[in-house]
């Protein structure tokens, strides 16, 4: 190769060489810069986050946006647990502007991580509690229980299923309303009867509910099972009679919240949601797509929930620091379920 | 004038590695070391040393030895029928028993969950484990196996020394090397399986890595975490070093496809043989083709009902976007992951070569080591708020993934440099050629095959990564891991289906970037 024209190649790789360097650190910059300013997001969208158990048909969806002028988008998060510590975790750049779903057992908690711009404003109730099998009882000659006090009987020995209070909140609401009614000293021994007494501990209501239960799909082999006041509507038979029935005491009424949350890109826009979840056009959904009672007072329920769905007259809820709490209890209870 | 030249080329290589090391320092060293520190004060020592962290750590180390023992006595037989005999079929084999090491932890998850009702939680993790890294053990290997002569093995079968005798005396010794760079290899990624353990496990089978996306998400228990961070980082990075040490490049069996001095199979072959076929049909081709099955069915019947679902968000709608959304988010994220990697690795690799300080590249393959669940977390807890913001931006998880991505280029790409023959720089200098020219005409196209088995790699980990997107992924943001994730956290026949849909997906899409390694 001459060499004139070799050093000439030379050169011109030498520059490239310099260029492909500049390029690589351009690039670089430049997505740094795209980042930046992707992370902002259009005024006039407003995202809602939620549990995964929130439904919000595209109707509703559609109406909020026409009523409002904003463009509603939602995001599911996990349940009420994953939710609200997610929410923590990220709490100095919020991943919405509202949040929907904050129960009364992680309310504390997010209060007191500062996560919420005004007060939580609760949206809907339910109840939960123990349902039994009226057929089971009724075909095995032995009487239904009447109390959380006979499922440590030992005639009723074997027939309990109900949720592990570590995975799911159906199993923490009970495990809490046992600490109310017996005391902060008395109800690990109550626990320790339930275990003697040989309950099944499944690890959420799917699975005791619809596969463990007898009274309902999955006719399972066990007649008591935790769940909700509001599940024997749903086992309403051909002959017009629910299968199933509640134990009216040891109940724990669930509230739900919805608010605004504190850094919000569209706090205006979470305002309007907030009003929204609460207007009787949405409260009357409740019932039907989450299986709760509407707050609002007048809202409409199922008939079948008036005849076969009895509110508990005594519930716990309201006076229990699960902040504070919950781990000790659940602590416990693992030392008696371990 | 050359002077003045190398004078410019050297501040240009000086500026260029101190920004990539602001870069890993920041995107990659800051939030490791920020998610540990949460745990430092009071409290940290005694949460450190807990019986629960021992717990978790005793589960994790013994699931992945049991494991590693288990894949070394499968792949051994399988070495020696893929590399050291010849019959038919043995290309399709290989190609087969490669296959469930690419695919994503969470679709084996899925596929072994069919058998919960019949088998322990531990016993399907183990058996996941050695699913997914028996092809990868066995090639690793079988390439070695294949390079050493037979004069010693036969030289004792000459003596009258059994078969078996002859191996445990004579090859197995000859194979240490092979033996403890795949142990090593499998080991670490069975103690950074949080897919398989995450869907498979229960209560009594927790992991490190588990416990660290339990406590920080459903518990919200910081300085616990930042201490199973400390751990799992320990243990991964000191088993990651050990790979290290014991082999050039473990990842360059999947795409070594040399073919074979080896002699025509003898009758006393064919035990080892017929185990092989046993473990392909049985061990890898019946569970995939029962998710593929399953998948085609519902209630019964068989129909396309499940994947026809693909554009809905799941039965009552649990998820926030649908399925194919999820999955052009996993291809957008792949493709950018992708450019990032495959840019900044290679540019890594050409400084590499071009510098007396070799221990740098140690700084850019730490990442390989460090497991995407405490990434995802650190990521998450890092760039929140602050200066950058990245968390809300979109290219979160495609940075977080290009972070462990370029040192897996460097893992691959960076052997194969080496290996070209140095005479050949002596005759390109000779000519008048500089480090660049040298670079695109003669190190690049030598390489190819190099870097087509690192781009294999980067598009199937990142379609199938799990730990750091299930942290930094969700709303419209979520990758196809993550929703089969949410899908099967709720049971029901219609998301169950849906899940198994997507799970194909995954399955035929691996199966077709395998096939490019033919190439």
């Amino acid at each position: 190769m001459p060499r004139a024209i070799s050093q000439e190649r030379h050169t011109m790789k030498k520059s490239r060489n310099s260029a492909i360097f500049i390029g690589a650190i351009t690039i670089i910059i430049a997505a740094l810069v795209v980042v930046l300013v992707t992370g902002s997001s259009k005024i006039k969208d407003v995202t809602l986050v939620t549990h995964d158990s929130f439904v919000m048909t595209k109707d509703q969806v559609a109406s909020f946006d026409k009523e409002t002028g904003y463009n509603l988008k939602l995001l599911k998060a996990g349940d009420a647990g994953s939710l609200t510590n997610r929410l923590i975790l990220t709490k100095g750049a919020p991943i919405a502007d509202a949040v929907f779903g904050i129960d009364n057992t992680f309310a504390s908690l997010a209060t007191k991580n500062g996560l919420i711009d005004g007060n939580l404003t609760a949206t809907d109730f339910g109840v939960v509690s123990f349902n039994f099998d009226k057929l089971w009882f009724a075909a095995h000659k032995i009487a239904p229980p009447r109390s959380i006090l006979d499922l440590v009987n030992p005639k009723y020995k074997g027939l309990t299923v109900l949720e592990n209070p570590k995975l799911s909140s159906t199993g923490l609401s009970f495990l809490a309303a046992t600490v109310a009614e017996f005391g902060a000293n008395s109800w690990q021994k109550y626990w320790e009867d339930l275990k003697s007494n040989q309950v099944k501990i499944d690890n959420g209501w799917e699975a005791a509910y619809n596969t463990d239960f007898s009274g309902s799909a999955g006719k399972g082999k066990y007649p008591i099972v935790l769940s909700y006041s509001t599940s024997p509507a749903d086992e309403v038979r051909s002959n017009g009679q629910s299968q199933t029935a509640s134990i009216l005491d040891g109940s724990f009424k669930q509230t739900e919240y919805v608010g605004v949350l504190k850094g919000a890109k569209n706090p205006a826009g979470a305002k309007a949601v907030v009003k929204f979840l609460l207007s009787p056009e949405f409260q009357k959904t409740f019932p039907d797509l989450m299986y709760m009672y509407p707050i609002l007072q007048g809202a409409p329920i199922p008939d079948s929930w008036s005849k076969f769905a009895d509110i508990p007259t005594k519930t716990y809820g309201d006076t229990l620091d699960f902040t504070n709490d919950r781990k000790a209890w659940l602590d416990a209870w693992s030392a008696i379920f371990a | 004038m050359p002077g003045q030249q190398s004078l410019l080329k050297q501040r240009t290589h000086l500026f260029t590695w101190a920004a990539l090391l602001i870069l890993f320092g920041a995107l990659f060293y800051q939030p490791i070391f920020r998610t540990i520190g949460l745990g430092f004060h009071h409290g940290f020592i005694k949460d450190l040393f807990s019986s629960d962290n021992f717990q978790v750590t005793w589960f994790t180390i013994w699931q992945a030895l049991l494991s590693t023992g288990l894949v070394l006595v499968i792949a051994t037989p399988i070495a020696y029928s893929l590399y050291k005999i010849r019959f038919r079929g043995q290309s399709l084999i290989t190609v087969l028993i490669t296959l469930p090491f690419l695919l994503p932890t969470i679709v084996v998850g899925i596929g072994f969950t069919s058998l919960l009702q019949h088998s322990s939680a531990i016993t399907l993790i183990i058996a996941a484990n050695v699913f997914m890294n028996f092809g990868l053990a066995a090639r690793i290997i079988g390439v070695t196996w294949q390079s050493i002569g037979n004069e010693e093995t036969d030289a004792a079968a000459l003596d009258g020394a059994g078969r078996l005798k002859t191996f445990f005396h004579v090859t197995a010794i000859q194979l240490r090397g092979a033996y403890a760079a795949a142990g090593f290899l499998v080991f670490l990624y069975c103690a950074a399986n949080f897919g398989i353990i995450l869907v498979l496990g229960n209560e009594n089978t927790k992991s490190l890595e588990t416990s660290i996306y339990i406590n920080a998400v459903e518990n919200l228990d910081l300085t616990k975490v930042a201490t199973l961070v400390l751990i799992q980082s320990l243990l991964t990075l000191s088993l990651f070093l050990a790979v290290s040490k014991f082999s050039r490049s473990s990842f360059a069996p999947i795409g070594y496809w040399g073919r074979n001095k080896a002699k025509n199979y003898e009758v006393r072959d064919l035990p080892a043989i017929l185990f092989t076929l046993l473990v392909t049909v049985g061990f890898v081709i019946a569970p995939l083709f029962s998710i593929v099955w399953r998948a085609l069915h519902f209630d019964g019947h068989a129909t396309w009902s499940n994947f026809s679902r693909l554009r809905s968000s799941g039965a009552r709608d649990v998820l926030s976007i649908s399925i194919n959304h999820a999955l052009m988010n996993s291809v957008r994220n792949a493709a950018i992951s992708l450019v990032i990697s495959l840019g900044i690795g290679l540019l890594i690799a050409f400084l590499l070569l071009n510098t007396r300080f070799q221990h740098l590249g140690l700084i850019f393959q730490l990442p390989l080591g460090i497991s995407p669940v405490v990434l995802g977390l650190g990521f998450l807890i890092t760039f929140t708020d602050g200066i950058f913001p990245l968390r809300s931006s979109w290219l979160v998880t495609p940075i977080a993934q290009s972070l462990v991505l370029i040192p897996l280029v460097l893992q691959i790409v960076l052997p194969a440099l080496r290996g070209i023959d140095s005479e050949l720089k002596d005759s390109a200098e000779m000519d008048g050629s500089d480090a660049s020219t040298y670079w695109w005409m003669i190190q690049v196209p030598l390489v190819k095959k190099a870097i087509l088995l690192a781009t294999i790699y980067i598009v199937v980990v990142s379609m199938g990564e799990f730990g750091a997107a299930n942290f930094l992924s969700y709303g419209d943001q979520a990758t196809l891991p993550t929703v089969l994730y949410q899908l099967i956290s709720h049971p029901g026949a219609i998301n169950y289906g849906m899940a198994l849909a997507a799970s194909t997906i995954l399955i035929v899409f691996a199966g077709g970037v395998l096939s490019l390694s033919l190439l």
